[in-house]
């Protein structure tokens, strides 16, 4: 991966690589701290292979963690610092991770004690806690290593570790590059948290290109003004980033954004905008670009396509492509015969050099995941079975219709109701639980039904509140419980989701005549 | 801004938004996201809410989720700054 980010460091030294809120690093200062990190790595004594898990908030001194990583084969497995300390210090422990890179203490003490510690301090890194040195391991870094292990929301009810190697990475960039190329005086806006893996397109999307990367303060699009005049004042000619962080600014007027007179295009991905919303933005940007990138973590992103300008108004749905060139996106239908017909739905399949390798540590959710090339079943390739329903519209773009499961997308975090399912479940009390999200006034809202054992119904709530604040991160905290005397089923003896939700929606009713 | 008059003005204004949850008794330290009584999707209203008591609209140029947590820190990042 530095190879990539680093490629236009020789030639473009002194240019701006990295925007930080106070700092602003050249090429060559990214790649000088870069091998400096490295050397310190290797002195820590750490091995091809090993896993560091990083709790850092994005900036600089992340991208230059990252290409230290990879130049010394080490696993980036980044975490937020907003996680509950335990959920952090139980991916450190699944990961197996040989070194914790913190910017808080809160996980510390929960860590296990063989693991080494160690803090980002003006660009170096200084070890709080070392771990015994393992005997020398030389081994060459190939493109088939792991580059990357991001956990999202599991099904399990535990975190699940998506491993990316290089060789995916590198060949999700060159897709992007394909669609995206900048040029050296572009100057790229991210927002996104580094256990997003936005941030790994982000990054190679600005700096693959020799263009500057500027750090967006995440909160700041809670203000559409100083949002937009942060951009305008530095010049941002490209802004990354969910449907979500607009929202204000359309919410308050799309004409806020008009000072934005350098941004040329608009790249969104983790949720979907509505065409009115479209409409909107190109009603006070007439001249931007938009560009719908579509995808799962398990390849970053599958698929680049410029929303057409202007839209048609008319549209239900944003196409979404038909992949980059790294990739082939196949439709199947339930017995497995591939869709070629616009307008049917089936479940989305992917092929590519650009798939992860799996699960970390779960070879069965792998195994279900990663399945036998569907077109050639006996060539040992595998393709991966995205669980999202699509079809192709008249010009052979993809529509996204849904998933095959429970998942559901957060301000665009990944969010598998099951896990949350299952922390809830987990309380003695509580005999059976659905969760459910539901479009509220102020965005995807998540409710918790629960029927309890012993009618404690009113000491139950404070306690599942706690439970789930200790495991969860905030975005999958349910908003609401409601407590039921019993949950409806279905035919098939399932909980009946949608009865839960269209009665949520009849309760709240009332209150938006 | 004195402070106990903040903590008046902040837990009516929790009481009021966040799904009617009565906040009289609640700490100063007490992470409001994990007690049910602030959700992230009502992060807007809180932000202008905060802008209002201060006077001007809070920088968010250098803040974190973190600063909106407890009463404790929301005064101590946005009010007595």
């Amino acid at each position: 991966m530095h190879h990539y980010l680093l490629a236009h460091a020789n030639r473009l030294a002194e240019k701006p690589a990295l925007i930080g809120v106070r700092d602003r690093w050249t090429y060559g200062q990214l790649s000088s701290r870069a091998e400096k990190l490295a050397s310190q790595l290797w002195d820590a004594g750490l091995a091809v292979g090993d896993r560091v898990v990083v709790e850092l908030h994005p900036g600089p001194d992340a991208v230059a963690l990252l290409c230290a990583l990879s130049m010394t084969g080490l696993v980036y497995v980044p975490v937020s610092p907003a996680l509950p300390p335990q959920r952090t210090a139980d991916i450190a422990r699944t990961a197996e991770a040989s070194l914790f890179i913190h910017s808080r203490d809160d996980a510390i003490e929960l860590l296990p004690r063989d693991l080494a510690t160690g803090r980002l301090s003006h660009g170096e890194l200084v070890m709080s806690r070392t771990a015994p040195k393992p005997p020398e391991r030389h081994r060459p870094v190939l493109e088939t290593d792991l580059a990357y292990i991001i956990f999202t929301s599991g099904t399990t009810g535990k975190p699940k570790g998506i491993m990316m190697t290089h060789r995916a990475v590198l060949a999700f960039w060159r897709g992007l590059h394909h669609h995206c190329a900048l040029g050296e005086q572009d100057i790229v806006g991210t927002i996104a948290p580094l256990c997003f893996d936005f941030s790994i397109l982000d990054m190679g999307c600005a700096l693959g290109s020799g263009a500057s990367l500027l750090f967006v303060p995440p909160l700041l699009p809670h203000q559409p003004a100083a949002l937009v005049d942060y951009l305008a004042t530095r010049g941002v000619t490209q802004m990354n980033g969910v449907p979500s962080i607009w929202r204000p600014c359309l919410r308050e007027g799309a004409e806020v954004l008009a000072p934005l007179v350098r941004l040329r295009s608009m790249l969104y991905a983790g949720e979907a905008f509505t065409v009115p919303e479209i409409v909107r933005l190109q009603s006070a940007l007439p001249r931007l670009r938009i560009i719908n990138c579509f995808g799962q973590s398990e390849s970053i992103a599958c698929s680049f396509r410029d929303v057409d300008n202007p839209i048609e108004a008319s549209l239900e749905k944003v196409p979404f492509g038909q992949g980059h060139p790294g990739v082939d996106l196949i439709l199947l239908d339930e017995d497995g015969v591939a869709i070629a017909e616009p307008g049917r739905v089936g479940e989305l399949y992917l092929r590519g050099a650009s798939l992860f390798s799996g699960y970390w540590k779960d070879p069965a959710a792998t195994r279900a995941a990663l399945v036998p090339d569907p077109l050639f079943p006996h060539s040992g390739a595998r393709a991966f079975k995205t669980g999202d329903l699509a079809s192709r519209d008249g010009r052979g773009d993809f529509l996204f219709h849904g998933r095959v499961d429970q998942q559901v997308k957060i301000l665009g975090n990944r969010v598998e109701l099951e896990e949350i399912e299952r922390q809830l479940g987990s309380h003695p009390a509580v005999a059976s639980c659905c969760v459910a999200a539901i479009d509220g006034d102020d965005g995807t809202e998540l409710i918790a039904f629960i029927t309890v054992s012993g009618g404690q119904a009113g000491d139950v709530i404070p306690s599942l509140r706690d439970r789930c604040a200790a495991a969860l991160p905030y975005y999958m905290m349910p908003a609401t419980f409601r407590v039921a005397q019993e949950l409806p089923i279905t035919a098939n003896g399932k909980v009946d989701r949608r009865r839960l939700i269209d009665a949520e929606h009849t309760r709240r009713r009332p209150s938006h005549q | 801004m004195e402070r106990a008059v903040f903590d008046h003005n902040v837990r009516q204004f929790i009481t009021e938004n966040c799904a009617g949850s009565p906040a009289g008794d609640i700490r100063g330290d007490e992470n409001l996201f994990n007690a049910g009584l602030l959700q992230s999707f009502k992060l807007p209203k809180l932000i202008r809410f905060l802008g209002e008591q201060r006077g001007e609209p809070v920088d968010l140029t250098t803040v974190t989720m973190e600063s909106f947590y407890t009463i404790d820190r929301m005064y101590h990042d946005f009010i007595a700054g």
